[in-house]
């Protein structure tokens, strides 16, 4: 019995101590993986105040470089996943969406801190539009919409619509959708079969005129879209950018390229 | 076509086949002897025999280390890149997808051996049937072929517990492979140690939009309220009702979009886009995968809960708001909004039973019993 027992004892041991080693081994790799993606951050850091050239922008060097572009988004998401969120570079990287010539903008964050301080962020845009573009900021004016509602209802002429969103916006869009649409069949005034994806897409869009994003960036180390607008972003290329803080123009103008050499297929 | 003939040569005896061979251009019977090979070769099966089971220690020890964490429950694939691999490596473009298959098999085994025990694949979108005539009835063959030899193994289906769905609708695809795919799907119905879920016939869009026209036929045959519509039971009313979202993506091929694969469930899924084409897809752009999944898993899970506190608060308000529209001004206002949260979801439950009843009434109908 004592022989059995002790058998099991052993076994047991082994076992412990080869999870133990295997669990030691796993938190190693781990380690040597946050170590290597931080030291790449850390030299691309480094790097950056040498890419002096980048530093001036005007309107026209903007222009220029979208000129050279295959293809723009018409509208781009912009998915600030990071805790600390830095307003001036946001409005900077929206500035210059805006004067490559993107007439919709989406800015997302899970907490909705986006949403709960748009006037900060029309102030934060308008001076940077100052910034790069000088005199002729008045000729680039934007409206304002906070989840597809808008804010700021100032300017009747112009063509650049920025949307605020955040984790309410994207499932929940769809169920209240889906309510309307089941209020109205216990109404009859629809019919079920009147419901195919077409159908949807409009009850979804409602009055908003934000067409489908055609490209998402993503900021941040998650590699997830928490959430943004699932519906809308079956045709999106997602490209990622390790933060907002700081963002270089020339990984800004990278990732436009990137996306003007994505090719669709459609299914085909 | 082409495939059919070759499909029904494969029937007739071995002498036949010799003799027909000689006949055929040297290129064509190449193709044909290594499909022959191929079909009755043990790779082509669902299931690896135990002998041809990967048996590298390294693997096995890397799986092991990598157990030690957080490991998705759920992963889901594109399996992007077929068509490219076959014209890089100058195959027929059939070759290619079935070359995807045998991948396919590979990976299930990979995914079982690291404790994955639920996987989605994206074998057809309803987008794919613009392709041209002559592929969109290959893949339907292949498919069909696929299925019914998974009917021949019917033993290693229940040595495994495997768990067979397909999910997309059904009805857009011809009636033979819709027979094998229901026969396939209600045999295994029971299984639950392991789950394969082929999205066949399938769009995101299509789902969610059907998911909703359920609700409506369930309001509508009086199941349901309009209130009674939530996030929660959205999800159980989508093709993937019954299983939990997949925490993991992954898609070959280095294009970096969803392509209109389960839009809803990857809403907080660690995404992977890799760069090979999934006939190269190996165990270690799987390994890497999972690690990836691991390094995201905290962040994206304080996210969910932040989801998941907010969809409760919001199922508490609107109780609430119902409530008050049934009685204006009443005492007790607290156990009553308890009463109605049970009746709703009692509610819930029976509207889930129906659809799960005529889930299996139209699969019983395909089969004609």
């Amino acid at each position: 019995m004592n022989e059995l027992g002790f058998d099991f004892l052993c076994v047991s041991t082994e076992c412990f101590t080869m999870s133990f080693y295997h669990d030691v081994l796993l938190r190693l790799l781990h380690a040597i993986l946050a170590v290597t993606f931080f030291i790449q951050s850390c030299i691309w850091t480094a790097k950056k105040p040498l890419q002096f050239q980048y530093r001036k922008r005007t309107r026209d060097r903007l222009q220029s470089d979208a000129r050279s572009l295959n293809k723009l988004p018409l509208h781009i998401g912009l998915l600030v996943l990071e805790d600390d969120i830095s307003y001036t570079d946001v409005a900077n990287i929206v500035v210059w969406c805006m004067t490559v010539g993107i007439s919709y903008i989406s800015l997302y964050d899970t907490q909705g801190d986006f949403k709960r301080n748009c006037t900060k962020i029309n102030n934060e845009i308008l001076k940077k539009q100052e910034e790069v573009l000088g005199n002729e900021s008045t000729k680039c004016l934007f409206h304002l919409y906070r989840g597809g509602i808008e804010v700021h209802n100032k300017v009747n002429d112009c063509r650049i619509h920025v949307n605020l969103l955040s984790l309410e916006d994207g499932r929940q869009d769809i169920v209240r959708a889906a309510k309307y649409f089941c209020q109205q069949v216990a109404c009859k005034r629809r019919k079920v079969n009147d419901l195919n994806p077409t159908v949807l897409e409009n009850d979804l869009q409602g009055n908003d005129i934000f067409p489908d994003p055609d490209l998402i960036i993503k900021f941040g180390d998650v590699d997830s879209l928490l959430g943004f607008l699932p519906y809308q972003i079956r045709l999106s290329e997602i490209l990622c950018s390790s933060s907002h803080h700081n963002m270089d123009y020339k990984v800004f103008i990278s990732l436009l390229y990137r996306y003007a050499g994505c090719a669709q297929r459609y299914g085909k | 076509m082409r495939i059919s003939i070759y499909a029904r040569l494969l029937h007739c005896d071995v002498s036949e086949y010799c003799r027909f061979l000689v006949h055929l251009r040297p290129k064509t019977s190449c193709f044909l002897f290594g499909w022959y090979h191929r079909h009755f070769d043990c790779r082509m099966s669902w299931f690896p025999e135990d002998e041809h089971r990967s048996t590298n220690r390294f693997t096995k020890f890397c799986a092991n280390v990598l157990k030690c964490g957080a490991i998705p429950k759920h992963v889901a694939f594109i399996m992007d890149g077929n068509r490219r691999f076959a014209r890089k490596s100058s195959l027929e473009r059939q070759e290619g997808h079935i070359k995807g298959f045998e991948k396919l098999t590979e990976t299930l085994e990979w995914c079982l051996d690291l404790g994955i025990t639920e996987v989605t694949v994206y074998a057809f979108s309803i987008e794919n049937f613009k392709r041209s005539k002559e592929e969109v009835s290959g893949l339907m063959e292949l498919a069909r072929q696929k299925f019914e030899k998974l009917l021949e193994e019917k033993k290693m289906i229940q040595k495994y517990g495997v768990c067979i769905r397909v999910l997309g609708d059904i009805d857009l695809l011809p009636n033979d492979v819709k027979r094998a795919v229901a026969e396939a799907v209600n045999f295994s119905k029971h299984n639950n140690r392991a789950i394969l879920n082929v999205c066949f016939a399938y769009t995101s869009r299509h789902e969610i939009s059907n998911a909703i026209k359920e609700m409506a036929l369930g309001v509508e045959e009086g199941f349901l309220r309009p209130s009674d519509v939530s996030e929660e039971l959205l999800e159980k009313c989508l093709y993937t009702g019954k299983s939990p979202n997949p925490e993991l993506l992954i898609r070959t091929s280095g294009e970096v979009r969803l392509s209109d694969f389960l839009l809803w469930q990857t809403t907080f899924s660690v995404l992977s886009f890799v760069k090979v084409l999934w006939p190269e897809f190996s165990v270690w752009h799987l390994f890497a995968a999972v690690l990836h999944y691991q390094r995201n898993y905290e962040q994206i899970q304080k996210t969910k809960q932040q989801n998941q506190e907010t969809v409760e608060e919001r199922q508490r308000e609107s109780d609430h708001q119902c409530v008050l529209e049934d009685y204006k001004n009443c005492s007790d206002l607290e156990s009553k909004i308890q009463l109605y949260a049970k009746q709703r979801e009692q509610r819930i439950q029976t509207f889930l039973n129906h659809l799960d009843e005529k889930h299996s009434k139209y699969l019983d109908s395909i089969l004609g019993v």
